[in-house]
């Protein structure tokens, strides 16, 4: 076999992502399958110069799918996928905590006439609850080889890594049951095995005593309302020190292009194009490195699957299930990500009203716009002496969209999506500790999938931005200061002819063509509005130590910033976030259609506090 | 023989039946919902909220709609494993010989 493909496959929860980080370390990609709505993950592991390719496919319970993602699994298992190639083994995960549910898994795995291996996980954990796990004899009654490993600890990593490598270590097995036996008669012989090869360790307590607190009607829910608080305010505090570091950086970067080049049109394009326009975006960067890590972390220590318990009969409220709760909750980092968690939706309509919920999902891209608008209009007074209104409007920003994204699935669910009630169905895992190796792979994968977002769409628009405002060269009478010089540049650019001629369409929302031009050029991605106003505003001009937030405060009335904060609540101003939609939907109808009930509601919206507070 | 819904907490029935043939059904007996095995309502949300339900080695969050029943019939105690007295929720712990 040359570069030989093997499939990673388990039932969910039994940490098979864990183990494949783990294995592959940072040699794993997104997979790139033309056609693939599922994207599964590939890497490669190498021992003794023999590299083997490993596919980390979705969760599957058997050979009969119910879900998207799971067919994908299917598909690709019995070689019947039109672009992912048959794989030539199977690496089974087991975790030892539960070894049924796999068993079950293994007797319809081992009919498809492939080698199998099989890792056997948490071990650790059965030892140490005194139980056994007799992992030579069940190799030998099953007739392949398995490998007990401790993912998080990195134990029986090696092994296992030589073994996926060595032609002798893998055996097609005899399948134990026919094609057609029963889901009865698969659980009666998983049993048998696992009465043969297993013995119980004390019941799990932690486990019950936790869920006893984490699940109670009452403790379980204020737990709940704390977590979610603790999760936004890290956010925003930890990642804090950091966005600064950042700024100092680009800062310090700018300013020694300033000293070191002639002023011209070449350092103006490299402080303001490109350090400008990238540098407003990578500053975000440690937000949604964190977002990312705590939505990981309550994902790997199981407390997601309690949290989408608690709120299930809440999402009831809007015509969805607890686990929507999950893509929702992820759609407040990136929608990106959370609109491909729908998947864990198994029905159809309910995944798509979730989907549609998810661009109103406050994503961190929108951070920034809120962040420097609040610092530029809202008064930093407080309310009753405690609650500062910056901090307040910023909440009351994050509960609008939220609540309009639900009242949006809800509306959905009552018109286009009319069925019967869902149903909740959500298998708890044990609590355990998160693998550090794991979450960490899963951070450096997030950060760069964003640097690249940043490195390309955001700096082209930079620089298409930065040409607009530079050209036509204006006349500069030599006696302006450079703040004054700038602002007859910008005058008489192409960006501001351009601003103008839309200008009119967004007049009953207050917005000037300045923040028109900002609006038009957050529909690439939002965050660029604040490298825009950058530009436009030429706030970081030579000479002038005042912050944009400051110059924004000065020209910007509180009714006029307030519009433009309810305008961004609502629109769906993300192409990447469209093509996502479209891919998961399968149709150019769905993004469309959200495009279009965003536009309008986000019209809306900032027309009517336009009105109100003018 | 009663469903799922109106059985009391923390007292093990066993499982008759699934009743359904869609994707929830088929889910549920891939869980172990199957006929013969132990199941028992940890506790249930207010409000008609979902319930917890532990099967004999893992535990499910669970909302059943009306398409799906599982029926079940209370768990008769032999008189010699587990002495007079001794609490239901002994004999769950017994049946649960990996970690639940």
């Amino acid at each position: 076999m040359n570069r030989p493909i093997v499939a990673v496959v388990g039932t969910p929860n039994v940490g098979k992502s864990t183990l494949f980080n783990v294995l592959t370390g940072l040699q794993q990609k997104v997979g790139n399958f033309p056609g693939v709505t599922v994207e599964p993950m590939v890497g490669s592991v190498t021992y003794d110069q023999r590299t083997t390719t490993l596919i980390d496919l979705p969760g599957i319970y058997s050979l009969a799918p119910t879900s998207e993602d799971e067919r994908l699994t299917v598909d690709v298992l019995r070689g019947q996928h039109p672009s992912i190639e048959r794989p030539d083994a199977i690496l089974l995960v087991m975790s030892a905590v539960d070894p049924e549910k796999c068993l079950v898994l293994y007797s319809a795995l081992a009919g498809l006439g492939l080698p199998i291996m099989i890792a056997v996980t948490m071990v650790d954990a059965v030892k140490a609850a005194g139980g056994g796990f007799d992992d030579i004899g069940m190799m030998h009654e099953l007739g392949v080889q398995l490998y007990p490993v401790v993912g998080r600890k990195g134990l029986g990593v090696g092994d296992l890594t030589h073994a996926l490598s060595s032609q002798a270590a893998w055996n097609v097995p005899m399948a134990p049951l026919s094609d057609a036996a029963s889901i009865e008669e698969r659980f009666a012989w998983a049993e048998k095995m696992i009465t043969r090869h297993t013995s119980p360790g004390a019941p799990d307590r932690a486990t019950r005593r936790l869920d006893a607190a984490l699940l109670h009607p009452v403790w379980g829910t204020l737990i709940f309302l704390v977590v979610m608080a603790l999760f936004f305010q890290s956010i925003f505090t930890w990642a804090e020190p950091l966005m600064e570091l950042i700024e100092l950086g680009i800062a310090g970067l700018q300013s020694a292009l300033e000293s070191s080049m002639p002023d011209g049109l070449a350092r103006s394009f490299l402080t303001k194009g490109v350090l400008g326009g990238v540098g407003s975006v990578i500053v975000f960067l440690p937000q949604i490195l964190i977002l990312n890590l705590l939505v990981t972390v309550l994902e790997e220590c199981g407390y997601l699957a309690r949290a989408a318990f608690l709120v299930d009969r809440a999402m009831g409220l809007f015509g969805l299930q607890g686990r929507s709760f999950i893509p929702l909750l992820g759609s407040f980092a990136c929608a990106i990500p959370g609109i491909m968690s729908a998947r864990i939706i198994p029905n159809y309509k309910d995944r798509l009203a979730t989907i549609m919920a998810t661009p109103l999902m406050t994503c961190s891209a929108r951070l920034p716009v809120y962040t420097l608008l609040i610092g530029a209009v809202i008064p930093g007074t407080y309310l009753f002496g405690v609650i500062s209104l910056k901090g307040a409007v910023l909440a009351g920003l994050y509960v609008a969209g939220a609540l309009s994204g639900l009242l949006i699935a809800l509306f959905l669910k009552k018109t286009l999506f009319r069925g019967s009630v869902v149903p909740f169905l959500i298998e708890f895992p044990p609590y355990r500790l998160p693998s550090l190796k794991s979450v960490g792979l899963t951070m450096v994968g997030r950060s760069k999938d964003f640097l690249r977002t940043a490195g390309t769409v955001i700096l082209a628009f930079s620089i298409v931005l930065w040409v607009l405002t530079e050209v036509p060269r204006a006349e500069i009478d030599s006696s302006l200061t450079p703040v004054e010089a700038a602002n007859v540049q910008i005058e008489q650019s192409l960006a501001a002819d351009l601003g103008r001629t839309v200008q009119p369409i967004f007049a009953p929302l207050g917005f000037d063509w300045k923040i028109t031009l900002g609006v038009l050029s957050s529909y690439a991605a939002r965050e660029t509005f604040v490298s825009a106003m950058g530009q436009i505003y030429a706030a970081d001009v030579e000479g002038s130590d005042e912050p944009l937030r400051e110059v924004l405060a000065a020209s910007m009335p509180l009714s006029v910033g307030l519009s433009v904060l309810a305008f961004y609540v609502y629109a769906l101003q993300c192409v990447s976030t469209m093509a996502i939609m479209r891919r998961e939907t399968g149709s150019w109808k769905w993004p469309a259609l959200a495009f279009a009930i965003t536009f309008v509601l986000a019209y809306l919206a900032a027309w009517l506090t336009f009105v109100l507070a003018s | 023989m009663v469903t799922l819904q109106t059985i009391p907490v923390n007292e093990p029935y066993r499982i008759v039946r699934v009743s359904g043939d869609g994707a929830m059904a088929q889910r549920l007996r891939e869980l172990g919902f199957i006929p013969g095995s132990t199941c028992t309502v940890v506790r249930r949300a207010p409000f008609g909220g979902p319930m917890e339900v532990a099967l004999e080695r893992r535990t499910v969050g669970l909302r059943l709609t009306s398409d799906v029943q599982i029926l079940v019939e209370p768990l008769t105690l032999d008189a010699d494993l587990f002495c007079i007295g001794e609490s239901v929720r002994t004999a769950t712990d017994v049946n649960s010989p990996v970690a639940a």
